[in-house]
């Protein structure tokens, strides 16, 4: 078993009287792909933000390779090789694809003053990675929902991560589409990156985790490989449906 | 309820309907037809234009050549808000919905374009109370801090208080939970079986094909394919260009 790169600690954050996030323990090893799933509002994009210090959590610690970064701001914490996507994308919508992607390249972990010519050349094998380099010269506004997703991804990529945190970055692929992001994110993961994913699309879980976490009203109800958490019957009854859990049983 | 077309009669005919963005082009002469009673669904790659069809249709872009018939009426010149008053609601890719007012409110503002009486949007809001409960009890919520699947219930519940004939959504299953696809998908056969015909564009083709009857598959701004479900579904070019089959 590899290395820890990123554990959560008793993470917990409030929102009011409404706790998002109740004590949750996680870790990332290096390397793997950890799935991140749940039903709508059980506390992902929370725990995710609690990572990358767009929240701050109300009681536990995030550990990055044993530093402790949870009071970090986000731009530090990309700084240190953590990068992710918005499940809300967050474009610049009047710059074009290229530019989005070169702020990533220019702003990144180990690109401090590094020329803008050189950071346009990394954003471009990026757009060229994840299938959107003919769109290069458009303005992000005018991408459909599905290619400003790929955006995403490409921005993320392009600061030089060393983990990759994915908030829904496949929504509104069709099946067809799903395979080639599932081989993409594979490719990604054999450059060495280590990948946590949030995604509501089963087939890129189970194609993709070495592991699966489930969060369902804050709370870590399970965790394991990928099979054995899609026969828990607590999961199937909190986020999968008896249809989809009957569909998995005809293809085993 | 505003009288139905007869089932099987021709609800929608589109012809060479064409249109995009600025200089570019997105629909290069789209034909098809929807009959009243049916749920037919649209699928087809990214880009392949099928949202910017939805668009079209409910006048929200400008149609720049080619017809549409409502019951055999032409829709030309009519923008959004007459439309809708005809009888075609859209529900958008991603909801849409007016985050900062409450459940109630949303739906109000879905029965705005029909000159309706007070009594009359009582009626169809306990109409739409009726087919999503979850929506009743949250009434007074404010739409933006719902959850994705009751978020959907309440655009879909919105486009219904405007007694749509044809009820046009826009990715149903975005970013859902397997569950909640499941329970939408109830709804939605739910509501056509009331007499709501639908057209639904999504890119999850499996549960797509399951709900809708027929279904039109869009390349590059065209028809590429159409036909019933289970025949596109047993379609060689199909499984593996939509479903990675």
């Amino acid at each position: 078993m590899s290395e820890a790169v990123l554990e959560g600690r008793g993470i917990t954050k409030r929102f009011g009287g409404l706790t998002a996030v109740s004590a949750v323990d996680f870790t990332l090893r290096k390397g793997e792909i950890l799935g991140l799933i749940g039903p709508n509002g059980a506390g992902k994009t929370t725990l995710l933000n609690c990572i990358t210090g767009f929240d701050s959590p109300d009681e536990g610690e995030v550990l990055l390779q044993g530093e402790r970064i949870e009071t970090l701001k986000p731009h530090a914490i990309t700084r240190k090789g953590i990068a992710r996507t918005f499940q809300i994308v967050q474009p610049f919508p009047s710059l074009t694809v290229l530019d989005n992607v070169t702020m990533g390249a220019l702003f990144g972990a180990h690109k401090k003053g590094q020329e803008v010519a050189r950071a346009r050349e990394a954003a471009k094998d990026k757009l060229e990675m994840v299938g959107l380099i003919e769109k290069a010269d458009h303005l992000a506004s005018e991408l459909t929902l599905a290619e400003r997703k790929r955006l995403e991804l490409a921005k993320s990529l392009a600061t030089e991560p060393e983990i990759l945190l994915l908030d829904e970055v496949n929504a509104g692929l069709n099946p067809a589409e799903i395979q080639v992001a599932i081989s993409l994110i594979q490719k990604i993961r054999e450059g060495g990156v280590t990948i946590l994913v949030i995604e509501h699309l089963m087939k890129v879980i189970m194609g993709l985790s070495d592991r699966v976490i489930v969060l369902h009203h804050g709370e870590k109800i399970a965790e394991g490989p990928p099979r054995e958490v899609t026969s828990d019957e607590r999961v199937i009854k909190a986020y999968l449906g008896d249809k989809y859990a009957a569909m998995m049983d005809k293809m085993s | 309820m505003t009288a139905s077309p007869e089932n099987g009669a021709n609800l929608l005919e589109v012809r060479d309907l064409q249109g995009g963005y600025g200089d570019v082009q997105v629909l290069w002469g789209i034909g098809l037809d929807v009959r009243a009673g049916e749920i037919v669904a649209i699928v087809g790659s990214n880009g392949a234009g099928k949202s910017t069809f939805l668009r079209m249709l409910s006048g929200v872009l400008p149609r720049r050549a080619g017809t549409v018939f409502l019951e055999g009426e032409s829709m030309e010149g009519m923008g959004p808000d007459v439309v809708v008053a005809k009888g075609i609601s859209h529900v958008p890719e991603g909801r849409g919905l007016f985050a900062a007012m409450s459940v109630e409110e949303n739906l109000l503002m879905g029965g705005y374009a029909r000159n309706m009486t007070d009594d009359e949007l009582g009626g169809e809001l306990d109409r739409v109370y009726g087919f999503f409960p979850r929506l009743a009890e949250r009434k007074n919520q404010l739409a933006g801090s719902m959850s994705g699947g009751e978020q959907q219930m309440c655009a879909i519940g919105r486009g219904l208080m405007a007694r749509p004939k044809l009820l046009l959504i826009d990715e149903l299953s975005l970013g859902l939970a397997p569950r909640l696809v499941e329970e939408l998908c109830g709804f939605v056969k739910q509501i056509n079986e009331e007499g709501v015909t639908i057209m639904l564009v999504e890119q999850d083709v499996l549960t797509a094909f399951e709900l809708a009857s027929r279904a039109y598959v869009f390349e590059s701004g065209r028809v590429a394919m159409s036909g019933p479900t289970g025949e596109l579904l047993e379609n060689p070019e199909v499984k593996k260009a939509y479903l990675g089959i």
